[in-house]
C-alpha cells in the first residue's frame, strides 16, 4: 500500500496542478484578508480579518470550492492507469487488490489538501500587504488554522474524496465524475435552503455533509469578541455532524472496494466486442458467400448489379431551408440526446424544486408563489446550470465533426459555411429556449402544487422567454466566437470563462456605469403586478436592439472565421476571412449602418437627454458636500409651519409639475439673514421664490443653495416661499432613477421633492470604513443621549427644519386613477379629461407624509367615526379583509389604551414592489405588494403568524409613537417609535391570537436579536441608547417589553405610556428622550421590580437558564414531577464581553402538559414566579394530570443565549 | 474531362515540403497514386478535395478552377479520407441520409431511393440499421465508399482505403469501386503495388513531395524490362551485395533473403533473370536508381 500511497504523491508534487491551486487558493484568501473587494463567504464585520473564527470560516468555504479540484484529482489517480492503457500491465502483476485501492485514495487525498494549506498562507500574508489596513487584524491565533483543518479541511476533502473516487473507479468515466461532483454541491445548497426556517434545524444539520450548518448552530450567537478569541471547537453537533460523515464515508469507502475488481470493466467490454464481431463476422462470411456465388452466376449476378443508376443532384441552389432545417435538427439532438446535458439538466431541475418548495419569508411565514416570485427563484436556482450548460455545449457542437473525426467528410460536401454555423447557433439557442420552457413548467407545477393557480403565462413568457433569452443568446454567441476564433478547445472553454468572469465586474472597478460598454448589459427592471414593466420597457427596448444588432455582427465574424477544412494557421484564416466578409460586404454594410444607429440612438437617450453618475461619483459628491457645507450644521433657519401642495401628475407619461406654497416660521430666537436649502434629488430646474432675496450660491452639482436675504428674519417672523419644479422624462436612462413616479402605483414622500432648509447630515457616508478610506473623520451614528442637551432636544430624529406642520394638497392625476395625500378628501372631481382631488390633514402633524396615485379598488369601513381604508388593486384582495380587521383591532385598543387618535381616516395603499416595506404617515400607511399584500395566510390557523396583521397593527401603532410622541435626535429615540410600536403590536396580537402564538414570535424576535449581536459592525447599546440599531430597537425590544409587561403587568405598562402620550403628544420642543420613558415606567413600577429597568432597557443583559435534568414518576393521586435548573445572569459590554451577575431575579419555572397539534408548550400545569438568587435549584411538584414538559422561563422573556435548552421533555413514565 | 495539375506546392508549417512542383495529368478512369508514407499522397488527395490550399501552382478540371471555386468542386466530387470516423450511435441509413442532405439531396423519397440503392452497391443492406460505430473494418470502409458515390460524382478520390483490410475485403473493394462508370475520374492512392497494377491504367509514383513517374503502368513496366535480376543469398552476404550491385528490393523468402538487382545486363554471379513487376520499378524510382 506504501507504493502506491507514496507514487501518488510523488506524481502529484511534480506537476503544476497542485502547485497552481495552492497558488489561487493562497491568492483568493490573501485577496479576502487583505481587502474588502474579495468576499469570501459573506462579509466580517468588525471582526478581525484573520480572527480564527474567520480562517476556519476560509477553510469551510475553501473545502466546498475545492470539490472540483479534489474531484480533478481524485479522478485522474483513479483513471490514470485506464486512460493510459497501462492497466493491462498494472493489473497483472502481482499486486494486492487493497493496497492499490487505498494507497491510491489516501495518497490523492493527502495531495487534494495540500492547496488548502493556501487559506492559512493566505492569511499569514494578507495582513502584510501594503494596502492593508492595521487596525482590522489581530494577533495571530494557531489555533484557528489547525481547527479549521482538522474541523474542516481534512474532513470535508476526505469525505468528498471518497464519493468522487467511488465515483471515479465504478464508471471510469469523466463526464460521471464531474457531474458527480456537481450533484454533491447541489445537494449541499439544498440542504442549506432549509435553515431558513427554523423549524427544521436538527434536519438540516444532519443533512450537511460539509460541517457549515453544524457550525453555525454553534457560532450563531457569538460575539464579535468570541469570534476574534477563538475557532469553533469540535464539540456538540459539530463534532458530531464530522463524525458521523467520516464515518458514512468510511463505510461507502470499504463498500465500492468489496465491488472493485482488477477484471471488472474489461470482461464487459470485450465480452461485447466478441460478441459483436462474431456477428458481423458472421455478418462477412455470408456476404462472402453471397458474393462469391453472386460472381459464379455471372450473368445473373453482374446484369443485377450492373444496373448502375445516375442520381443527379439537384441543381443547387446557394442556400436551402430544408438543409437549414436538417442541420438544425441534427444539431439539436447532439445536445439533447446527450446523456450529460440530461443529467445536468436534472440536477439543476432538482436545485430548482428545492428553491421553490422553501417559499418562506420573515418568521417562517408562507408567501403566495406569485409568478414573479417563481421567475426570481428560477433565475437564482437555475441560471448558473445554464450558463454551465452553454459553456460546456457550445464546445460540443463546435468541436462535434472533429471529435468523431468525420470532418473531412463533411467540410467536401456543398454546403455553404454560413449555413453549418447558423444550424449550429439556431441548435444552441433552441436548447436553451427548450430549457427555459421547461423551468417554467416546473414553476407553473410547483405553483399547483402549493395550491395557487393564477399563472401569468404572459409574465413567464415576458420575463423567461423573452428577456432572458435574449440576455442567454448573447452569451450563446460569444462562446460560439471564442471557440471559432481561438482554435483550441481548452483555451476557448477558459477564454469564455474568462469573458464572462471579467465582464461581470471590471466595469465598476473602472468606474463605468453606462449599460453600452459591459457586454449584454441592459437596464436593471423588476416586475411589478401593479405596474407589469411599465417604466422600465424604452430603456429595455433600446438597449435589447443595440446588443442584438452587435450580436449580428458578431456573427458575421465569427462566419468569416469558420474552421472548415484542413487549413488552421492563423495567416490562411485570416485571408479566408478577409474573402468571406467581402463576399457579403452589403449585409455587413447594413448590419453596421444599423447598429450604429441604434448605437447612436442609446447613446442619445442615455447620455445626452438624461445622465447619471457613478455610485464612487456620487460617494465623491458626499464627501464634498460634508467638507463643505458642514460647517453650516446647526446654522438657525426658520422652520415650515404649513405647506400647501399643487401637484399634476402625469403617470402615463411619467411626467409631474408641482407647486408649494409654503409658510416658515423664525423659531429660532436669533435674526436669521439667509435661507439655506439642501435639494431634493427629484426635479429639473426647482425654483424657489423668495420675496426679497437674492440667490447668492447656487452649488449645482452638490445642490446646496443660499438665498440671502435683504432684510434678515427676525425671531417670530413668517415668510411665505413658493417651491416649483417639474419632473419630466424624457427617452430612457441607462438606469430608470425615479421608479416612484410610474404608470400606475407613483408613490413619493415630500422629501422627495421639495428641499429641505439648511445642512442635512443624513447626507454624510454612514459606513464607517469607507469614511477612514476617504480620510472624513469618525461619525457618530447618533448624538449622544444627553437630556440636558436641549439644544439638540430641539429637533426630532426625523428632520431639524420642522415640527408639526398643516398640510392642504391639491392633486390631480389621469382620470382613471386615485390620487391619495395626506389628511381628509374634501372635494374631487373631473376636469378636462383629468380627475382633481383635495385633501387637508385634520391634524398638525410631523412633515413626513406621501403623495400616492393608481388605479385602485377601495375597501372602506367605518369605527367610530373614523374611515378604515384600503387601496388596493384586484388581483390582491385576499388578505385586504384581514388588514381591515387588524386596523380596527389596533384603533380599539390603542384609543382605548393610548388616548385618541385624531385623524379622521387610516389608509393602507399598496404600492409597487420596487421598495419591499411599509411605512406609517400621518394617518396613512403605505404598504408594499410584495409583503403582506400576497402573504399566503391559509396556514395561520395551524399555529402560524400572522404577518398582515401584525404589520398593519406595528404601523397602525406608529400613529401614535411617532407620529404624536416623536422622540428627540439622541440615542434611544427609536424605543420611542420603533419599540413602543412593536410592544403595542403584540398586546394587540395576543389579545386576537392568544398567548401561546406570542411564544414562536418571540423566539424569531431572539433568534434575530442574537444574531444582530453577532454582526454589529460597531458596538451594541442598551435599549434606551440605541442607535439606528434594528436588531436592539425591533427584535430585542419585542423580547423585553413583553418580559417586561409579564412582570409588573399590561395595566402598569400602558399605564406608563398613557403618561407619556399625555404629556408629549404634538407638543414643541425640547422633544422627549429615552429617560422620558424611563421615568415613566420607573413610576408605574413597584420597588421590588425596579431592578427589571436597569436591567432591560439601561444595561445589556444575558441570561444562560437550562433545565439540567428532570424526572417523572407516577404517585398515588397523579405524577411527581422533579427538575434541576442552572442559571447564569450576565451583563455584556458594547463589544460583546460579558461579566458574571448575582441572580436576584424572578423567573417563570413551569410544568406543562402535552402540547396540541400546532401549539408549543401545552397547558400549564403549574407555572409560578420564583425569585432565583443561586445557580442551582431544583424543583419539586405533584400534579393530577400527565406531564410532558418542564422548563425554566419556558416562554423564553429572557434573552438567552440557548433558547431551546430551557425546556426539556420529560421521559420514564 | 481532363484534370490537370500545374506546378503545386504546399509547405507547412512545420516545415515539411508536402508538395515539390508537382505536375500531372489525369484522364477518366482509375488513376494510381503510389508512394510510401510521407510521400505526399494524402495532402494531393486533401489539396484535390478542396480540404488545404496550395502556396502556389494551379488546378484545372476542364474549365473549373479547383483551387477557387471550391464550391463547384464540392458538388461533383466524392470523398473517402484515409482515416475517417463517424457519429456514435446512428444507423448507416442515418448517416448516409445526412450525408445525402448535405450534399443537396433535400428531397426524401428520391433520397431513399439513392440510399438503398448504395446500401445494395456495397452490400451493406442487411446491415443498414445497425450503427456504423460497431462495423468491422471492412464493412466500414465499404459505407466510406457508398457515401462517396451519393450523387454520382465526377471525381472520385479514395486516399489509402484498403489498409487493414484482409485480401477478401479488398478484393470485394476494388470490385466496387471498378464499377464506378467510365466518365469519371477515381484517382485511388495506395502504397500496396499489387493493387494499382490490377485496377489502374495511368499510375503515378511519389516520393518526399515529388513526382517521380507518371504514365502507364505498362509503360512504367517497360522501364525496367528485362533489367531486373534476382538470387538468394545469405544473411551475412547482403552488405557486400549491396556494395556491389543496385539493389532494388531484398525480401526473405524460405527464410533467406532473395535479392532483386537492377542492371544494364544480366550480372552472373548466380543471378537469374527475374520477371518485371511494378514493385520493382517502385522500388526502383523510390531508391533514385533509374
Amino acid at each position: 500500500m506504501w507504493v502506491f500511497f507514496t507514487y501518488e504523491i510523488r506524481y502529484w508534487l511534480s506537476r503544476p496542478m497542485v502547485w497552481i491551486f495552492l497558488g489561487i487558493i493562497t491568492l483568493l484568501v490573501m485577496g479576502a484578508v487583505s481587502s474588502d473587494q474579495i468576499q469570501i463567504g459573506g462579509g466580517v464585520g468588525s471582526v478581525y480579518k484573520n480572527a480564527p473564527s474567520v480562517i476556519q470560516t476560509y477553510y469551510g468555504v475553501m473545502s466546498l470550492l475545492c470539490l472540483l479540484m479534489t474531484t480533478a484529482f481524485m479522478n485522474a489517480s483513479a483513471n490514470r492507469d485506464f486512460s493510459t492503457g497501462m492497466y493491462q500491465f498494472v493489473f497483472t502483476s502481482p499486486i494486492r487488490k487493497r493496497d492499490y485501492y487505498f494507497g491510491k485514495f489516501f495518497g490523492a487525498a493527502l495531495v487534494a489538501m495540500i492547496p488548502l494549506l493556501g487559506v492559512s498562507l493566505g492569511a499569514l500574508i494578507g495582513p502584510l500587504m501594503p494596502w492593508a489596513q492595521p487596525e482590522r487584524y489581530g494577533p495571530i491565533i494557531w489555533q484557528g488554522h489547525w481547527q479549521g483543518l482538522l474541523s474542516f479541511g481534512i474532513p470535508n476533502t476526505l469525505i468528498a474524496g471518497v464519493l468522487l473516487y467511488a465515483l471515479a473507479m465504478l464508471f471510469r468515466n469523466n463526464i460521471v465524475s464531474f457531474v458527480g461532483a456537481m450533484l454533491i454541491l447541489v445537494l449541499y445548497v439544498v440542504s442549506q435552503g432549509f435553515t431558513e426556517d427554523l423549524e427544521k434545524e436538527w434536519l438540516a444539520n444532519i443533512l450537511d455533509p460539509f460541517g457549515f450548518y453544524a457550525r453555525g448552530i454553534l457560532t450563531k450567537y457569538k460575539t464579535i469578541d468570541e469570534l476574534n478569541a477563538a475557532a469553533t471547537p469540535l464539540s456538540g453537533p459539530f463534532l458530531l455532524n464530522r463524525l458521523a460523515w467520516l464515518g458514512i464515508s468510511l463505510l461507502v469507502l470499504l463498500g465500492v472496494y468489496t465491488r472493485f475488481s482488477f477484471s471488472l470493466r474489461n470482461e464487459k467490454s470485450t465480452r461485447k466486442a466478441a460478441g459483436q464481431r462474431a456477428d458481423d463476422a458472421a455478418g462477412d462470411r455470408s456476404d462472402d458467400r453471397s458474393d462469391d456465388r453472386a460472381e459464379q452466376a455471372l450473368g445473373q449476378s453482374s446484369a443485377k448489379l450492373a444496373a448502375v443508376r445516375s442520381f443527379a443532384a439537384p441543381a443547387q441552389q446557394h442556400f436551402s431551408w430544408s438543409t437549414l432545417w436538417h442541420l438544425i435538427v441534427f444539431e439539436c439532438k447532439a445536445i439533447l440526446r446527450n446523456q450529460v446535458f440530461v443529467v445536468l439538466l436534472l440536477i439543476g431541475i432538482i436545485n430548482l424544486v428545492a428553491s421553490l418548495t422553501s417559499f418562506t419569508g420573515e418568521y417562517g411565514l408562507a408567501k403566495f408563489p406569485v409568478t414573479y416570485d417563481v421567475v426570481d427563484t428560477i433565475r437564482g436556482a437555475f441560471y448558473l446550470f445554464l450558463i454551465g450548460i452553454i459553456t460546456f455545449y457550445s464546445g460540443v457542437l463546435v468541436w462535434k465533426e472533429r471529435d468523431v473525426n468525420i470532418h473531412d467528410i463533411q467540410d467536401a460536401t456543398p454546403v455553404n459555411s454560413g449555413l453549418y454555423f447558423s444550424a449550429k447557433l439556431l441548435a444552441m439557442l433552441f436548447a436553451v429556449f427548450l430549457v427555459l420552457a421547461t423551468a417554467m413548467l416546473v414553476g407553473i407545477v410547483a405553483q399547483m402544487a402549493f395550491g395557487y393557480t393564477t399563472f401569468k403565462i404572459g409574465v413567464y413568457a415576458q420575463s423567461l422567454l423573452l428577456l432572458d433569452m435574449l440576455e442567454f443568446s448573447y452569451l450563446v454567441v460569444i462562446a460560439l466566437l471564442m471557440h471559432y476564433l481561438i482554435n483550441n478547445r481548452y483555451i476557448g472553454y477558459f477564454a469564455f470563462v474568462v469573458f464572462v468572469v471579467l465582464n461581470s465586474f471590471i466595469w465598476s472597478a473602472l468606474e463605468i456605469n453606462s449599460n453600452m460598454l459591459p457586454f449584454g448589459a441592459v437596464p436593471f427592471a423588476i416586475y411589478s403586478d401593479m405596474n407589469g414593466l411599465g417604466p422600465f420597457i424604452p430603456g429595455l427596448v433600446g438597449f435589447h436592439s443595440y446588443w442584438f444588432l452587435f450580436s449580428l455582427l458578431l456573427c458575421l465574424v465569427i462566419y468569416s472565421f469558420f474552421i472548415r477544412g484542413r487549413e488552421t494557421g492563423m495567416k490562411h484564416r485570416l485571408r479566408t476571412a478577409s474573402l468571406r466578409l467581402r463576399s457579403r460586404s452589403a449585409l455587413f454594410a447594413v448590419l453596421l449602418l444599423l447598429f450604429l444607429g441604434c448605437a447612436g440612438f442609446v447613446f442619445y437617450n442615455t447620455e445626452v437627454l438624461n445622465e447619471y453618475t457613478s455610485s464612487k461619483e456620487d460617494q465623491r459628491r458626499q464627501k464634498e458636500y460634508e467638507l463643505q457645507y458642514k460647517q453650516y450644521e446647526g446654522l438657525a433657519q426658520p422652520r415650515w409651519v404649513s405647506l400647501n401642495y399643487d401637484i399634476a401628475l402625469y403617470p402615463y407619461s411619467r411626467d409631474m409639475t408641482f407647486k408649494t406654497d409654503a409658510v416658515l416660521v423664525n423659531k429660532s430666537g436669533e435674526a436669521i439673514p439667509a435661507l439655506h436649502f439642501t435639494l431634493a434629488a427629484l426635479g429639473d430646474s426647482v425654483q424657489i421664490d423668495i420675496p426679497g432675496s437674492e440667490l447668492t450660491l447656487d452649488d449645482k452639482r452638490l445642490t446646496y443653495r443660499i438665498y440671502t436675504l435683504a432684510e434678515p428674519m427676525q425671531p417670530g417672523d413668517s415668510l411665505r416661499i413658493t417651491v416649483r419644479a417639474s419632473a419630466k422624462t424624457r427617452g430612457f436612462e441607462n438606469e430608470v432613477s425615479f421608479t416612484q413616479l410610474t404608470q400606475n402605483g407613483t408613490f413619493f414622500n415630500n422629501f422627495d421633492i421639495m428641499p429641505g432648509l439648511g445642512y442635512n447630515s443624513n447626507n454624510e457616508i454612514s459606513d464607517k470604513n469607507r469614511r477612514a478610506k476617504l480620510g472624513l473623520p469618525r461619525k457618530r451614528r447618533m448624538p449622544v443621549l444627553n437630556p440636558a442637551d436641549s439644544l439638540t432636544r430641539g429637533n426630532t430624529y426625523l428632520a431639524s427644519d420642522a415640527d408639526w406642520v398643516e398640510v392642504h394638497t391639491l392633486i390631480s392625476t389621469a382620470a382613471d386613477q386615485i390620487a391619495v395625500a395626506p389628511g381628509s378628501l374634501l372635494r374631487e372631481w373631473e376636469e378636462g379629461g383629468r380627475r382633481y382631488f383635495e385633501y387637508q390633514l385634520d391634524k398638525g402633524s410631523m412633515n413626513f407624509y406621501s403623495f400616492i396615485s393608481a388605479r385602485y379598488e377601495v375597501a372602506r369601513e367605518t369605527w367610530n367615526g373614523v374611515d378604515l381604508e384600503v387601496y388596493y388593486i384586484a388581483e390582491h384582495a385576499y388578505n385586504v379583509p384581514n388588514m381591515l380587521n387588524s386596523m380596527r383591532k389596533s384603533l380599539e385598543y390603542y384609543t382605548a389604551n393610548f388616548g385618541p387618535y385624531y385623524h379622521k381616516q387610516c389608509r393602507i395603499i399598496e404600492f409597487p414592489r420596487y421598495a419591499d416595506f411599509a411605512q406609517a404617515f400621518p394617518g396613512t400607511m403605505p404598504y408594499s405588494e410584495g409583503i403582506g399584500f400576497i402573504a399566503d395566510l391559509r396556514k395561520v390557523n395551524e399555529g402560524e403568524i400572522d404577518m398582515v396583521f401584525y404589520i398593519v397593527a406595528h404601523e397602525m401603532a406608529h400613529q401614535y409613537w411617532a407620529h404624536q410622541v416623536i422622540g428627540a435626535n439622541m440615542q434611544g429615540s427609536e424605543m420611542l417609535s420603533e419599540s413602543f410600536a412593536q410592544y403595542a403590536s403584540l398586546m394587540v396580537m395576543e389579545k386576537e391570537y392568544g398567548k401561546d402564538r406570542m411564544k414562536r414570535f418571540l423566539r424569531y424576535e431572539m433568534d434575530s436579536y442574537l444574531e444582530g449581536r453577532g454582526s454589529e459592525f460597531e458596538a451594541e447599546r442598551p435599549l434606551a441608547m440605541t442607535e439606528s440599531q434594528g436588531y436592539i430597537h425591533y427584535n430585542k425590544a419585542s423580547v423585553v417589553l413583553y418580559y417586561f409587561k409579564e412582570m409588573i403587568g399590561e395595566a402598569s405598562v400602558n399605564a406608563a405610556l398613557r403618561q407619556l402620550v399625555d404629556t408629549f403628544a404634538y407638543q414643541q420642543p425640547p422633544y422627549p428622550t429615552s429617560m422620558d420613558a424611563m421615568a415613566a415606567f420607573r413610576s408605574v413600577t413597584p420597588d421590588s421590580l425596579q431592578y427589571l429597568i436597569d436591567d432591560l432597557f439601561l444595561n445589556i443583559t444575558l441570561f444562560s437558564n437550562r433545565v439540567v435534568d428532570a424526572d417523572v414518576k407516577a404517585v398515588e393521586g397523579g405524577y411527581e414531577v422533579s427538575f434541576s435548573t442552572y442559571s447564569e445572569k450576565f451583563r455584556s459590554d458594547s463589544l460583546g464581553k460579558s461579566s458574571d451577575l448575582p441572580l436576584n431575579d424572578y423567573l417563570d419555572i413551569g410544568v406543562f402538559a402535552k402540547p396540541g397539534k400546532n401549539e408549543e408548550l401545552g397547558k400549564p400545569l403549574v407555572l409560578k414566579r420564583v425569585k432565583v438568587d443561586k445557580a442551582e435549584n431544583s424543583f419539586v411538584f405533584t400534579v393530577s394530570e400527565k406531564p410532558e414538559l418542564v422548563g425554566i422561563d419556558p416562554y423564553n422573556y429572557l434573552v438567552d443565549r440557548i433558547p431551546d435548552d430551557n425546556t426539556e421533555k420529560l421521559s420514564g413514565l | 474531362m481532363k484534370l490537370s495539375i500545374e506546378g503545386l506546392n504546399k509547405q507547412y508549417a512545420n516545415g515539411v515540403h508536402a508538395l515539390h512542383d508537382v505536375n500531372l495529368d489525369i484522364g477518366t478512369g482509375m488513376f494510381g497514386l503510389l508512394g510510401p508514407n510521407g510521400a505526399g499522397k494524402s495532402s494531393l488527395m486533401r489539396t484535390l478535395a478542396t480540404l488545404q490550399d496550395a502556396d502556389s501552382g494551379r488546378v484545372m478540371l476542364d474549365d473549373l478552377d479547383v483551387l477557387k471555386d471550391k464550391d463547384a468542386v464540392r458538388r461533383i466530387l466524392g470523398y473517402l479520407p484515409q482515416e475517417f470516423g463517424v457519429y456514435p450511435r446512428t444507423s448507416a441509413t442515418d448517416l448516409l441520409h445526412h450525408l445525402a442532405v448535405l450534399k443537396g439531396f433535400t428531397a426524401s423519397r428520391e433520397r431513399g431511393e439513392m440510399v438503398d440503392y448504395l446500401l445494395q452497391k456495397v452490400n451493406l443492406y442487411e446491415h443498414r440499421k445497425k450503427a456504423v460505430s460497431s462495423y468491422s473494418g471492412g464493412m466500414r470502409q465499404r459505407f466510406g465508399i457508398a457515401q462517396s458515390l451519393i450523387g454520382s460524382p465526377k471525381l472520385v478520390i479514395v486516399d489509402e482505403p484498403t489498409a487493414g483490410l484482409d485480401p477478401g475485403e479488398r478484393n470485394r473493394f476494388y470490385n466496387i469501386l471498378s464499377e464506378i462508370g467510365e466518365q469519371v475520374i477515381v484517382i485511388l492512392s495506395t502504397h500496396i503495388v499489387q493493387d494499382v497494377r490490377e485496377l489502374c491504367v495511368n499510375m503515378a509514383i511519389m516520393d518526399k513531395g515529388q513526382v517521380l513517374y507518371a504514365g502507364t503502368t505498362d509503360d512504367a513496366l517497360l522501364l525496367i524490362q528485362d533489367k531486373v535480376f534476382e538470387k538468394r543469398v545469405e544473411k551475412e552476404q547482403l552488405e557486400t551485395y549491396q556494395q556491389r550491385y543496385k539493389v532494388i528490393s531484398n525480401k526473405l523468402v524460405g527464410g533467406k533473403p532473395q535479392i532483386h538487382v537492377y542492371a544494364e545486363a544480366g550480372p552472373g554471379d548466380g543471378f537469374v533473370p527475374a520477371e518485371e513487376t511494378l514493385e520493382d520499378v517502385f522500388f526502383a524510382k523510390l531508391h533514385q536508381l533509374i
